[in-house]
């Protein structure tokens, strides 16, 4: 008897905060796993993947002979599906049939170039799963993740990882490099900040190893978000940190507000906007500037104490210091806020937890957990609501992906 | 009487003779070349100066050269007792503390009193609270303060340049209170 499981449906939660998603009895689509030949490394990241994407459940079955014998559909009553791969000289061959339509969705092969960059090719293959189940898309599983972390008092080198932290490249070192972001959609060049006589911003291509000096200013430099062409800055041109907006092409900068206290963390958002903290009101708090305008409003009411914004249409996500302890476990929690209804959701518990970052998607949410003096990357599943944590025994002072 | 005058006379004209001839010999043993010295007397009998044009040329070389020896000490000095002087900050402000208020004044009085041509970086440093991006303008923020409190007290603001280092440059690394409040700082660097 074949349990068919094929829609699932979504149920709105919590005044359109929250959106939990659930499954037609309660049941994700099953996927039993066949291999030839798959490296227990390998079998390590398709289980990951498949705890992120928090879609559909795998089961790694049987070992077979070849990927490509006859499939006994008899041995697998219940599963919806059965994905068979094989791994051998560099490349992975996938097969993902349908145990209910009795149909191959999926025969792909994934080739990489040396065997240490195989947690992509494992993320590739997740993402494309996902795509033939019909789920909702998940590219941000592909993402490479660019990260600064601390070596020693003034020595910061920048890193290149996969979502789950497995594969891990040292890309500069030397002096302090900080603050890297990705410079265009496909993940080949990035921004960062080195502090020499004074702060340098760089451009960098990961594949060439080629590096251009773009802007240098005295006192502080940090590039806080990209679009396109555009870079929103935190510059001290007059010792004094405000937001900037510097177009690559042109070479043009403006300077997009005017405090004497602090401005940073610049952030566009809805096409005209940018938000920002602030500590205009003698606290941090986060402020809204409407490019068109001009005007700046206080952009959430809630809390005295955001150090961090991320943002995605009525959605912003805060790093929120909640208590007066200045140095309390808590210290720092992330808050979600609806903007229509203004609703707030505690998403973290315990730690400092900080730098959201949404997923273009905007049902992900990665951020760093400081705990017990080492760094976490985390993922939130809005929709799913889960969170998972990917250790790294250093601190980490940005990222980006 | 005549022969007294004549004893006088002869006395002078050797006292005379002694006192130019020997300075003359110092001079072109101590500055010159033998081959300088020869031309120094030629060119003197032909009552040029250019022998003393170069002396004067070699003396000048080796004042500068005595004087920078010198600056690159006071430099060295300069920038040792900077490296002594931190003012320390509370959290999560860039005011600065009433307590910490003589060590700014000593630093100004330093300056002021250096004779050596000078650049003093101040560096803004954070505890490891907040995140990195805040921070660094925190840190910004503490270095700016101190900046506008020296010029206020006379330091002329073109020797002076500001630098964050957030939280990147800590001085102490346990991870306690007494250990934060170390790392939320001004330094002082001499600039070469």
């Amino acid at each position: 008897m074949r349990v068919i499981i094929l829609f699932f449906m979504i149920i709105f939660l919590q005044a359109q905060n929250l959106e939990i998603v659930k499954y037609v009895n309660n049941v994700k689509p099953k996927i039993a796993v066949e291999y030839q030949n798959l490296p227990i490394k390998l079998q390590n990241i398709i289980k990951k993947d498949t705890l992120i994407i928090s879609h559909y459940n795998i089961d790694i079955k049987t070992k077979i002979d070849n990927i490509k014998e006859a499939i006994d559909e008899n041995k697998y009553e219940g599963y919806n599906y059965l994905l068979r791969l094989d791994y051998k000289n560099k490349a992975l061959t996938a097969l993902l049939y349908n145990l209910i339509s009795h149909k191959v969705v999926l025969y792909k092969r994934y080739r990489i170039p040396t065997f240490d960059v195989y947690p992509f090719m494992m993320h590739s293959l997740s993402y494309d799963v996902n795509e033939k189940l019909g789920f909702a898309s998940v590219p941000w599983i592909k993402k490479k993740i660019v990260y600064s972390i601390y070596m020693a008092p003034k020595e910061q080198s920048i890193f290149l990882s996969d979502i789950t932290l497995t594969y891990r490249k040292k890309l500069i070192s030397g002096g302090l490099n900080i603050f890297p972001k990705w410079a265009d959609n496909k993940q080949t060049t990035i921004y960062y900040t080195k502090l020499e006589r004074q702060p340098v911003l760089y451009k960098y291509n990961i594949h060439t190893g080629k590096k251009e000096k773009i802007l240098t200013v005295p006192g502080m430099l940090i590039v806080s978000d990209v679009k396109d062409n555009k870079l929103l800055l935190t510059l001290a041109i007059h010792d004094q940190p405000d937001i900037y907006e510097y177009d690559i092409n042109t070479k043009k900068l403006t300077r997009l507000t005017h405090f004497v206290g602090i401005d940073v963390n610049g952030q566009f958002y809805d096409n005209n906007k940018i938000v920002f903290i602030s500590n205009r009101l003698g606290y941090p708090n986060v402020y809204q500037k409407n490019l068109d305008t001009n005007s700046v409003i206080q952009f959430l009411y809630h809390g005295k104490n955001h150090i961090s914004v991320t943002a995605y249409k009525n959605k912003v996500v805060v790093s929120s210091r909640e208590t007066n302890k200045a140095f309390d476990n808590n210290a720092f929690n992330l808050l979600l806020v609806n903007k229509d209804t203004n609703f707030v959701k505690r998403l973290t518990f315990g730690g400092k937890n900080m730098m959201p970052v949404f997923a273009k998607t905007g049902d992900t949410i990665l951020f760093i957990k400081e705990y017990r003096f080492n760094s976490k990357l985390g993922i939130i599943r809005l929709n799913e609501n889960k969170i998972f944590y990917f250790k790294l025994n250093r601190i980490i002072q940005s990222f980006d992906f | 009487m005549k022969t007294k005058l004549l004893l006088v006379s002869g006395l002078l004209a050797i006292l005379t003779g002694c006192g130019q001839q020997p300075e003359l010999d110092v001079n072109a043993n101590q500055n010159q070349t033998p081959s300088q010295n020869q031309q120094t007397q030629e060119q003197s009998q032909a009552q040029t100066q250019q022998p003393i044009e170069t002396d004067l040329t070699d003396n000048t070389a080796v004042k500068v050269t005595e004087e920078s020896m010198n600056e690159d000490k006071l430099n060295q000095q300069l920038a040792n007792t900077l490296s002594k002087e931190v003012v320390h900050f509370d959290f999560d402000k860039y005011n600065i503390r009433e307590d910490q208020l003589p060590i700014v004044e000593q630093v100004a009085n330093i300056l002021k009193d250096t004779k050596t041509n000078y650049t003093v970086r101040i560096e803004g440093n954070c505890d490891e609270w907040g995140t990195d991006e805040y921070n660094y303008a925190l840190g910004l923020k503490r270095a700016k303060t101190v900046k506008q409190a020296l010029i206020d007290l006379g330091v002329p603001s073109q020797k002076l340049t500001i630098i964050s280092y957030g939280e990147s440059n800590p001085v102490c690394t346990a991870h306690t209170k007494a250990c934060w409040a170390k790392n939320r700082r001004d330094n002082f660097t001499l600039l070469p």
